[in-house]
């Protein structure tokens, strides 16, 4: 334990102290003002959305994935963050959620640009981000519509991923005082759910007749508004190093629909119908809250 | 012990390539069959999947059959070469898991379906009701699709096709039309590109509506 102890001890002050003789070289050659950045963060995130009765065509918003208990996803968040000056910065991060599969991907540009005091900075910053989410049991609407007929006859746990993909620009406020430091930006940006297909089989009970009912959904951007929030506390601060403990929130809000065209099939290819369906746009949230630990160097 | 190295060496790199091509080779001829004989099967299609069955009751809305149709000489499956044990004749790495390819010398044009009772107030007793039947293949040219296909569709696919391990053609045929008496009764008469014409009568089957 002791030994642990000061092993820790070791490996923090290297850190804080940088190389014991650094090259002169090396020290003329690197730009003073670079730096790079490691974040390593755990989240929770709840997605909220206006649910509207069923009607006669089912709303794939109504089956977003929704935990009524605990969040809705947990996540782990990676983060390199390289700022080569002192006005630009660029971040690439990923997230995993439960199946520790790399499924969030993000790549950010920020541009200080100019300083209101010496605490304040503002500047813009722009994000293109992908994550998923759950579609759960979608079939339910069939089930519960389509009476007289065994309305799925994959009798799996119907369950497929959404993505979400979008750019954003922002505007942000970037605060530095001594050990503590923080972030708010807000601004909007363009969001759309990636399409999919997927595929209803039917048959009428104790009858012949089947169908197939086949969905391929359709972009449809739409307009977002987003806010995030980040505080940090370096808790070790060196000349050229730090480390330190971060907390973020990031609230995404707009109004949503995922539009499609459904062809129905009954008992042969040649008996189609196809339809485009657009539902009504509703209430969309989805709000992030993260904890975690960084290192700048 | 210089020799000996040589000769091991030799003789390893002589049975590596041997085994590189030896993995596996099919045979890629065909064997020619006719189709000269028709079996009918009732289907039980109450359920989501259709069952083989010799119960001769059908649900008003789920009647259906099965039809094979083979060559009576019994070519059902493909001879399997014999193993020839002599020196190294075949050096393989693995068992050669090769289908036995069948080509049918005729295929379908046409496939009649005449009813022997009536069906409903409207369809009576003779009335050709191949257009209330839709077909699905069980041969091993199946798609996989949950849905049916016309007869006509059916019949094509029959052109050209190449039987795997099994010289049989089957599929099931589903009336779309509810029965609206207590028996039905079909003839099902195939015709061939040759003109060969193969008919069979299916059971009588009973009606029930629960």
């Amino acid at each position: 334990m002791k030994a642990a102890r000061s092993f820790t001890f070791a490996i923090i002050i290297l850190l804080i102290s940088g190389p014991i003789n650094p090259s002169p070289l090396l020290a003329q050659t690197k730009n003073e003002k670079e730096h790079f950045r490691i974040d390593l963060q755990f989240g929770n995130r709840n997605i909220y959305r206006d649910s509207l009765p069923n009607g006669t065509d089912i709303d794939f918003m109504n089956y977003l994935h929704n935990d009524r208990e605990y969040s809705d996803y947990q996540f782990l968040d990676f983060g390199l963050t390289m700022a080569p000056s002192e006005t630009w910065s660029f971040k690439a991060g990923f997230k995993m959620l439960s199946d520790m599969q790399p499924s969030h991907f993000s790549l950010t540009a920020r541009y200080y640009a100019d300083s209101l005091n010496a605490c304040f900075i503002w500047g813009i910053t722009s994000t293109f981000s992908i994550y998923p989410q759950y579609l759960d049991a979608f079939n339910r609407f069939h089930i519960l519509t389509d009476t007289g007929f065994t309305a799925d006859l994959n009798t799996n746990f119907r369950q497929r991923t959404l993505n979400d993909m979008g750019l954003d620009l922002m505007p942000f406020l970037s605060f530095n005082h001594k050990r503590f430091h923080g972030l708010l930006t807000t601004g909007i940006g363009v969001y759309s759910f990636m399409p999919f297909q997927e595929l209803i089989t039917q048959k009428k009970t104790s009858a012949n007749l089947r169908r197939e009912i086949r969905y391929e959904t359709r972009f449809s951007p739409s307009i977002s508004s987003l806010s995030e929030i980040e505080a940090g506390f370096d808790l070790i601060k060196g000349r050229k190093r730090s480390f330190g403990l971060t907390l973020k929130a990031g609230l995404l809000l707009s109004n949503r629909r995922i539009p499609y065209s459904r062809t129905t099939v009954t008992w042969v290819e040649e008996q189609t119908i196809s339809e485009k369906v657009n539902p009504d746009k509703k209430l969309y949230t989805k709000s992030d809250l993260s904890w975690g630990i960084y290192l700048k160097f | 012990m210089r020799t000996l190295r040589k000769t091991l060496l030799i003789l390893l790199v002589a049975n590596i390539i041997r085994i590189i091509p030896g993995c596996c080779t099919c045979d890629e001829s065909t064997m020619p069959f006719s189709f000269n004989k028709i079996d009918i099967t009732n289907i039980d299609n109450s359920g989501d999947w259709p069952m083989y069955t010799d119960r001769d009751t059908m649900m008003a809305g789920a009647v259906a059959f099965d039809v094979a149709i083979f060559d009576s000489l019994g070519y059902y499956f493909g001879q399997a070469p014999a193993i020839n044990m002599a020196g190294f004749g075949e050096a393989k790495a693995m068992k050669c898991d090769c289908g036995f390819q069948f080509n049918a010398q005729q295929y379908l044009t046409k496939i009649n379906i005449t009813t022997l009772y009536p069906l409903t107030p409207e369809i009576d007793a003779g009335n050709d009701v191949s257009d209330l039947f839709v077909a699905w293949s069980t041969s091993n040219s199946s798609s996989g699709s949950s849905l049916y296909s016309s007869l006509e569709n059916t019949c094509n696919q029959t052109n050209g096709k190449t039987y795997y391990d099994s010289g049989v053609e089957s599929f099931g045929l589903y009336l779309k039309t509810g029965v609206e008496n207590t028996v039905a009764r079909f003839v099902i008469k195939l015709t061939f590109s040759d003109n060969l014409v193969l008919s069979d009568t299916t059971n009588l089957i009973h009606i029930r509506n629960r």
